[in-house]
């Protein structure tokens, strides 16, 4: 009599086999006390795994999701919601730039330190040009949802500019206020 | 797909999208569903409740940072097993020491007779450490196929290998815990007559 191996009958206990084999161990264990007693005991290691343990303890479960939720990484939300302050804020600056530039036309004749970048901004004629460029750096890098910041370079010899920084650290716009037409995007690369 | 199954994909469905969204209460709402699978399985495959919570922590922290990657609701789960498998095995923890856990089933499904379950009661901690003995492989397909109950498809895509692979894991574990338990079972009787 040909028995089967054991492995074939830890197997059987759950079907996993193809079904020639398994007819063919079925009559062999009609037939075969020592390979029926092999199989019962499979069948009865099957029951015990498949019996439910204990669960975990609530303590332990409690102890892992505290410990989760506190190291969770807010980083990324974080830097998204400060990069959309960012794109709001330079709307409103936009929105300010275009209202003042339409509606202040002539040069302020004498400008205190502060707000020398404002009144230069002011100068800007209402070119839908210069608007275009102030939007560019957005569509050039999807990553870069805004502006950075807005400064005045004043050098001695030459010619004040205005230093439009974005998001994108790649993208610097650099405007002459006296020659409107000049607008130039300047790459760091 | 029943009722309440539809519900709760729907759900998951929900948590998910909010948790990608970076809405941590929906990410806790994912742990909650699913921190005793991952939990139980860590135990299983550590055999130590200290190391075990520490491998779930990382899976559930590992979830979090791949959460966009769940096209389906459906993949969590299977995700969820193999990345416990995976951080379990990772070379830095390995088994320590066979710190014994709690085996016993639950306390509800207690049969009246006292011999009886006594009797149930050591065949149970004598296939558990038959378990701890495995090699790694080898008990984490028997922790998935028979334990947790997954078809032997399902535990070959969650390790990673072919069906063929893990009938032959399974087929070699069942043999030797059934070897284990019935030479301590029978030494056991031997000495009591
Ligand atoms: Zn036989």
């Amino acid at each position: 009599m040909i028995h089967p191996r054991e492995e074939q009958l830890a197997l059987y206990s759950t079907g996993d086999l193809d079904p020639d084999a398994l007819e063919r161990i079925a009559a062999h264990l009609d037939e075969c006390l020592r390979c029926r007693e092999c199989a019962d005991q499979f069948y009865q290691l099957q029951q015990v795994l498949a019996t439910p343990a204990a669960e975990p303890d609530a303590k332990d479960l409690q102890n892992v999701r505290r410990r989760v939720m506190e190291n969770l990484p807010r980083g990324v939300e974080r830097r998204w919601r400060f990069e959309w302050a960012i794109a709001l804020a330079a709307l409103i600056a936009l929105v300010i730039f275009l209202n003042r530039s339409l509606h202040s036309p002539a040069p302020l004749p004498v400008v205190p330190a502060q707000p020398v970048a404002a009144a230069l901004l002011a100068q800007l004629p209402s070119s839908p040009i210069a608007i275009k460029e102030l939007a560019m750096p957005r569509r050039a890098s999807p990553r870069a949802p805004g502006l950075g910041s807005i400064a005045l370079v004043a050098r001695p010899d030459r010619e004040p500019l205005i230093k439009i920084a974005t998001t994108d650290p790649k993208i610097v716009i650099l405007l002459t206020p006296s020659s409107p037409n000049e607008e130039r995007t300047e790459s760091n690369e | 797909m029943t009722g309440a199954l539809m519900l709760e994909q729907n759900l998951l469905h929900h948590w998910i999208e909010r948790a990608r969204a970076g809405d941590s209460s929906a990410f806790e709402r994912l742990m909650l569903l699913h921190e005793k699978m991952v939990l139980r399985t860590a135990q299983r495959l550590l055999l130590n409740t200290e190391d075990a919570k520490d491998a779930a922590q990382e899976v559930f922290l590992k979830l979090y940072k791949n959460l966009g990657r769940f096209r389906d609701d459906g993949d969590l789960a299977p995700w969820l097993y193999r990345m416990t498998v995976n951080v379990c095995f990772d070379s830095k923890r390995k088994v320590k020491a066979a710190i014994p856990i709690d085996c016993a089933p639950d306390s509800h499904d207690a049969a009246p007779d006292p011999e009886k379950t006594l009797r149930a009661a050591e065949q149970r901690r004598l296939v558990f450490s038959a378990i701890e003995r495995l090699p790694e492989r080898e008990r984490a397909a028997v922790v998935l196929r028979d334990i947790e109950g997954c078809t032997t498809a399902e535990a070959a895509a969650i390790l990673g290998s072919s069906e063929e692979t893990v009938r032959s894991q399974i087929s070699t574990a069942r043999a030797k815990i059934r070897k284990f338990v019935a030479e301590r079972l029978s030494k056991a009787s031997g000495g009591s007559k």
